[in-house]
């Protein structure tokens, strides 16, 4: 059944006259020779290379070869607002359904071969997809599953538990790393209390916590030992005049963002903190564009996905945000998305550890697999270069998630991972999405046939 | 999720009893130790556990101390010739492993009885060749994922009850003239001809096509869920004093039950609303979210 979407699956695989962007920043090589042997990186060489006897040769002149991405905020849901109409207007409860269909393979064909979870509405789903994947029943990425989010008692969904405090915070990453949760995320309105409980747990067992914060600032959580935070430096609220400890007000984050400029002596110690505690901080440019009117590309590639369900709710998002009278916090919606480019960039500087994800939320307009690739394009659009947003969305990621010994970088002796795509993304970011074949432990999937497989389901499952 | 031990499915029950949970239900592969151990934990909060079991029997749940089983003789693996302790031997129990022994199948039901274990009905979830009422609601996709998929061929309302149906209608019956506490679910799982609350009224027009007297059927579906929950004081029957939940029908189904699906206002706590306004609220998005 899932042989259909294999294309290349042989013992020993030859790429010829690729270009290779290796995912450490180094310049492309051109006209390379790999090799790919047992699910392993053979060998990278030039064309003299020969190629082993009885190997299976692809000639891929015109192609380049990179890393396979990492993806560090990728969940396996979808957002839904009931009956949302072309006002805007939706019933409750929002909904966060599960796709363990579709987004697994999504991603897969987007070129993503392994991903944190970052967050789960529905843990034993996400955890039966990881079971399902690694026994071969499905296809998709190498998964870090991370438990169900960790959130304080005012928290808005109803699909999360919330905390009654440290005790029960500590309950909870122990049983869901009994369960096999392999990472924890905080959320919103976590109080510092049961985020220090929460991160106490996990680092018993050598586990790691991430947050989306908004109540606990990020020098607070440093302190309480986080190891990563969520959104750049829109989720930050140290800078909020009105702040109370462990609320989460409404437009705290906003405004310290306003505040936090990349030239103030703000930015300066906050970032000399994060280095220095080696926090890594996880760019989702993808999620944050969608907020500034016109900025999202919309991609024909995401329209065919969608369910006619889903797209139309995106499309009513999309109008509503494009055509509000008055374009109503257009332009602070591009100044925040500006600054925090700015502010990644002068983390990235200083030495900060900066992964990449899309995080498809929001107003359904980020999917799974073509936000990994857009969160690339507008790293570039931040400043990097297109070898520093590659690193930042592969060896980054397996950097912070302790595989770079195994995946990450095209390197002999790693492991197999690593995308096919046409045109040369170290000049054109773009062509980044021009994917052909994803190889996952050496085993190559015909991007187009595993979309194709997802066509207009992709909102239902 | 899995279970892997009987220690962990006590942990299980304490860990989601501690979240709020008020209530378990067991699946088909536990084995009766992990079965017994999750009884016990809730038992001793005072919450019940009910079961779609299979890799245990119901006689052996009945002696674990099991507080109702779902599906009644549908998930019975009791009459399953290939059983083995603490396995599921696959596939339902179908209609000639039922008939095959009538004794052992009546001294089953007096052992649940004389156990004090619920029996839900579950009908509807097998009759949806003649009936899957509600499907208009569904999601376009989702509905033809359903039409197209059909587990039986499609048959009309009006066609008579086949005869698998019409067993397990008979195994309720006698359960409930023994005395015990038959329960009425929909379960809208399965092909997708299920649809929730349109499906109630399927199982209530069976359980009458079956033998059940009107009257009879409205107190499975009513009363004795509300006993079952320990809530009958509060619900479950008409009667002053009693919580206004209740349902206000245009027709008298006690002479055509067919009238049980005329639904003009549904009373909950005394707020009456009105159940075609709720329904085309959600007209092609069920199956969605
Ligand atoms: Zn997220």
């Amino acid at each position: 059944m899932l042989q259909q979407y294999v294309k290349v699956d042989a013992p020993v695989v030859v790429l010829r006259g690729v270009r290779v962007i290796d995912g450490t920043g180094a310049a492309a090589r051109e006209n390379q020779t790999v090799v790919l042997d047992g699910g392993k990186i053979a060998a990278i060489g030039p064309a003299s290379l020969k190629a082993p006897k009885g190997a299976t040769v692809l000639d891929l002149a015109g192609h380049t070869v990179l890393p396979g991405l990492v993806g560090m905020h990728n969940h396996l849901f979808y957002t839904a607002s009931p009956n949302l109409d072309a006002h805007g207007h939706s019933e409750p409860p929002r909904v966060i359904p599960e796709m363990p269909f579709t987004s697994p393979r999504m991603y897969l064909a987007a070129g993503v071969t392994t991903m944190r979870t970052t967050g789960s509405m529905s843990p034993y789903a996400d955890l039966g997809v990881k079971k399902l994947i690694d026994t071969g029943k499905m296809i998709g990425p190498h998964l870090d599953v991370t438990g169900p989010y960790l959130d304080g008692a005012a928290t808005p969904f109803f699909q999360i538990h919330p905390l009654t405090g440290p005790d029960d915070a500590r309950r909870m990453v122990n049983y869901w790393a009994d369960m096999g949760a392999t990472s924890f995320k905080a959320y919103m309105h976590i109080s510092r209390a049961e985020l220090a409980a929460a991160i106490e747990e996990a680092h018993k067992r050598g586990i790691k916590v991430t947050g989306h914060l908004c109540s606990v600032s990020y020098p607070e959580a440093v302190a309480a030992g986080i190891d990563n935070l969520e959104h750049g430096f829109t989720a930050n609220s140290q800078l909020d005049p009105d702040r109370k400890p462990d609320v989460c007000s409404p437009g705290a984050t906003r405004r310290t963002l306003a505040a936090m400029q990349p030239d103030t002596p703000e930015a300066d110690a906050l970032i000399k903190l994060l280095v220095d505690n080696k926090v890594a901080v996880t760019s989702t440019l993808p999620v944050s564009e969608q907020g500034v009117p016109g900025h999202a590309p919309l991609d024909p590639r995401a329209m065919k996905a969608m369910t006619a369900e889903a797209r139309e709710a995106y499309l009513y998002n999309r109008n509503l945000r494009n055509t509000a009278p008055g374009n109503r916090g257009a332009a602070d919606s591009d100044r925040q998305l500006r600054t925090d480019m700015a502010l990644q960039k002068k983390f990235f500087e200083a030495g900060g550890l900066l992964v990449a994800g899309p995080d498809p939320t929001g107003n359904g307009g980020v999917l799974p697999g073509f936000g990994d690739q857009r969160g690339v394009e507008l790293l570039v659009e931040a400043g990097f270069t297109p070898l520093e947003a590659i690193r930042i969305a592969t060896l980054n990621g397996a950097t912070y998630l302790g595989l770079a010994d195994r995946i990450g970088s095209l390197a002999v002796g790693k492991n197999a991972d690593l995308v096919v795509v046409k045109g040369d993304p170290s000049k054109t970011i773009g062509d980044i999405s021009k994917v052909e074949i994803v190889f996952k432990d050496g085993v190559g999937f015909d991007s187009r046939r595993v979309l194709d497989s997802v066509t207009g389901r992709y909102g239902q499952y | 999720m899995t279970i892997g031990t009987p220690e962990a499915a006590a942990k299980a029950v304490d860990f989601y009893a501690d979240q709020g949970a008020t209530s378990f239900k067991a699946y088909t592969n536990l084995t009766r130790a992990e079965l017994g151990a999750a009884i016990q934990a809730a038992h001793r909060r005072g919450l019940k556990v009910t079961g779609h079991l299979c890799s245990v029997t119901l006689r052996e749940a009945a002696d674990l101390g099991i507080d109702d089983i779902e599906h009644g003789f549908m998930a019975a693996s009791d009459f399953k010739a290939n059983k083995q302790p603490d396995l599921c031997p696959g596939g339902g129990t179908s209609e000639a492993e039922l008939a095959a022994d009538p004794a052992k199948a009546d001294a089953l039901l007096d052992y649940l009885v004389q156990k004090k274990v619920a029996y839900t009905s579950t009908l509807a979830v097998r009759d949806t060749a003649r009936n899957s009422p509600g499907i208009e609601v569904y999601a376009p996709d989702v509905r033809a994922l359903f039409e197209n998929n059909r587990r039986q061929p499609k048959s009309s309302p009006d066609a008579p009850m086949p005869s698998g149906l019409k067993q397990l209608v008979g195994f309720a019956k006698a359960f409930y003239d023994k005395g015990g506490l038959l329960l009425v679910g929909t379960d809208p799982t399965g092909g997708g001809g299920v649809v929730p609350g349109f499906a109630n009224h399927t199982e209530i027009e069976n359980l009458v096509q079956g033998g059940f007297r009107f009257e009879e059927a409205i107190k499975a579906s009513t009363l004795n869920g509300a006993a079952y929950l320990g809530r009958a004081e509060k619900i479950g029957t008409v009667a002053a004093g009693k919580q206004a939940d209740l349902v206000l029908i245009a027709g008298d189904p006690s002479t055509d039950v067919r009238d049980v699906r005329k639904v003009e206002i549904v009373f909950k706590e005394g707020v009456g609303y009105d159940p075609k306004k709720l329904i085309d609220a959600v007209r092609g998005k069920a199956g969605l979210y």
